[in-house]
């Protein structure tokens, strides 16, 4: 028997975030590729790091699909990355709570710009043009997946996401689509919204636009949400010695996205524009024509 | 032996322009709607292959990569990002070697495009227009000037040059954001999205504003001046600095010529020297597209050749030119 819960905020499980760096150097000197992600738990708005995760284990996806695993110490994980590209990032954490087997999942990508020539050098003779961070496969370790698929866009910047983009996603359950699971959302913002799903199982909203500019500075503003969808099922176990009769599987999703293009662009403008264009050089040329005749094409090249 | 004598004659005897017009088609099937179809041709091409057409695009143009190889701290560019730009400098000149100047003449989506329109314009019987004598050599400058600052710009987003401060994100792909190809492909996938004009900073609306400018200069001049964006085209000047070594190339047997003119007469790109030079050998120029339109204008006998690793592969003829002076007379176009 299957039952479904939506997740509250109040008690928002964990994710993974990215410990971005300042600045690209140090004294001169390039830093190291390392990469740091951290354990975190609240809301979007008011998180701290999980330093006491114990049994957490990240699963890191290399862009060649090789996986490794490192175990979470001090709420946080470091690895260096080997190669420039997509690294897709799972968190595991389990534990018995009250007789339930409670499954704590969050997903990342990762986007390393750089990574060491050597190794990648057929990559980079090849070149890369197709970005694979949507539609992805079910990641086979984990039960319970959720996998964010291509945004739907009304504007033409395609490798992020911005408000007004409708997101689909579908969750998997051992590699099988669940039709009947629905999402939650949380903005950066405050704005929560409990999403349910199509008949195809797709569950898709559109990116709330109420990230409009500030001010003149800040139209390029960016946000962050998070996604999280859960999963319950009546089965019964043992797990570390301690007997559960049913298992809670909640995984996450942290994405950040920035204010539509078409807040601070003109389409009407730029058609008008090129039409303009168009319309002033073909009047130019044609009372240009009618007051001096075309001349042909002719030069003797025999005549010295 | 007969029949490679046979086929040599019909490949010296071919209508050109057919020939040229289904290339350019399949060539811009490819790149602009290959994509759909799982191709990928990487990121190094030698042509346009807009990167704005995210999903069609078979294969992306280097001109986009090359502005974004050069958009790195120099720390960075002393290492990783230094190997990762030679590395596709290379690849480009790979690629470039193959086809050389040809690249333009029959894969160019932007150049197929010019061609469209020019053969609207004469099935129109509206005249063609051309640029004059004394404002060709401005012209032909203007390919170099847009490359350097595509070079530059980039560099100067990342670094400081000379003490001068850093320039704004805005200009870190210059030439993309003015080239008339981020409109125009995407618009044969249905994707009007790239006509915008962005105020988001003051750098965007000039750099956007100056792209609408030029797609509508684009259209009106392809439509009057034959190969019209080609004069100006940054890529024509990146390839000519490679062409020297290129496989395809164009020769001239300049004993042989008589300077009758056919031959400029046939050029889109109104390249002189192909008709006046008798002395050089490789007339491939900046401005040429190796649209090989010459070499069947051309009345004398292996006067003006196209080869390929030093093989012949498609000579001027007296036959061939009679017959195409013949399918000319039944109003089939051979090659002028």
């Amino acid at each position: 028997m299957v039952s479904l819960t939506v997740p509250s905020f109040a008690d928002t499980s964990l994710w993974l975030e990215e410990s971005k760096k300042k600045g690209c150097c140090k004294g001169g000197e390039p830093e190291s590729g390392a990469k740091t992600v951290t354990i975190r738990k609240g809301t979007v708005q008011e998180n701290t790091i999980v330093r006491d995760v114990r049994n957490g284990v990240v699963y890191i996806r290399e862009t060649d699909n090789t996986i490794t695993q490192q175990k979470v110490t001090n709420g946080e994980v470091s690895f260096t990355p080997k190669y420039k590209g997509s690294y897709q990032l799972f968190f595991e954490h389990k534990e018995v709570h009250e007789g339930i087997l409670e499954v704590t999942l969050s997903t990342l990508r990762i986007y390393n710009k750089e990574g060491e020539i050597v190794d990648s050098l057929l990559k980079e003779v090849r070149g890369k043009t197709h970005d694979s961070q949507y539609g992805r496969e079910p990641f086979a370790p984990l039960p319970f997946d959720l996998i964010l698929q291509r945004p739907i866009k009304r504007h033409h910047i395609n490798c992020c996401l911005y408000s007004g983009d409708i997101v689909p996603f579908k969750l998997y359950y051992r590699g099988e689509l669940l039709k009947n699971v629905p999402l939650s959302v949380q903005m950066e913002t405050g704005w929560t919204n409990r999403i349910a799903p199509s008949e195809d199982g797709t569950v898709s909203f559109e990116i709330p636009r109420i990230t409009y500019p500030k001010s003149e500075k800040e139209k390029k503003h960016s946000e962050k949400m998070v996604v999280e969808a859960a999963y319950d099922l009546n089965e019964s176990g043992v797990y570390g010695g301690e007997a559960y009769h049913g298992v809670h599987y909640v995984m996450s999703m942290p994405l950040s996205f920035g204010a539509s293009p078409l807040e601070y662009e003109s389409k009407t403008l730029g058609f008008a524009t090129a039409v303009g264009v168009m319309l002033v050089f073909s009047l130019g040329l044609y009372y240009h024509r009618r007051r001096k005749r075309k001349t042909p094409k002719e030069i003797y090249f025999d005549e010295e | 032996m007969k029949n490679k004598f046979s086929l040599r004659r019909a490949v010296n005897n071919m209508n050109l322009v057919r020939f040229r017009f289904w290339f350019q088609i399949v060539a811009f099937l490819l790149i602009v709607y290959g994509g759909y179809a799982g191709l990928d041709l990487g990121n190094k091409l030698p042509t346009f292959a807009c990167v704005y057409n995210s999903e069609g695009t078979g294969g992306k143009c280097y001109v986009g990569m090359l502005q974004h190889d050069l958009k790195h701290p120099l720390e960075t560019f002393a290492g990783y990002a230094g190997y990762a730009f030679l590395i596709s400098l290379g690849m480009f000149i790979v690629w470039f070697w193959v086809l050389n100047k040809g690249w333009c003449g029959f894969v160019c989506p932007l150049g197929t495009m010019q061609d469209w329109l020019s053969m609207l314009r004469g099935k129109m019987k509206i005249g063609y227009s051309e640029y004059s004598w004394a404002n060709r050599e401005k012209i032909k400058s203007v390919k170099y000037i847009l490359l350097i600052l595509l070079l530059l710009l980039p560099v100067m987003i990342a670094n400081s040059v000379f003490g001068l401060p850093k320039l704004p994100n805005g200009l870190s792909m210059p030439f993309c954001d003015i080239c008339p190809g981020r409109m125009m492909i995407p618009a044969f996938t249905g994707d009007f999205n790239q006509f915008y004009i962005d105020f988001s900073s003051k750098t965007d609306i000039v750099m956007t504003t100056l792209g609408m400018i030029v797609s509508g200069l684009f259209l009106v001049g392809s439509f009057i001046k034959k190969r019209f964006f080609c004069y100006f085209c940054p890529m024509a000047a990146l390839q000519y600095i490679f062409s020297k070594p290129a496989l395809l190339k164009l020769n001239k047997e300049g004993s042989k010529c008589t300077r009758c003119g056919d031959c400029y007469r046939a050029c889109d790109m109104d390249i002189l020297e192909i008709a006046d030079d008798v002395t050089s050998k490789n007339l491939v120029t900046e401005d040429c597209t190796l649209c090989l339109k010459c070499v069947a204008a051309c009345p004398e006998e292996g006067c003006l050749e196209a080869a390929f690793m030093g093989k012949t592969i498609f000579e001027s003829t007296k036959e061939g030119f009679l017959l195409r002076m013949a399918m000319d007379q039944r109003g089939e176009k051979h090659g002028n």
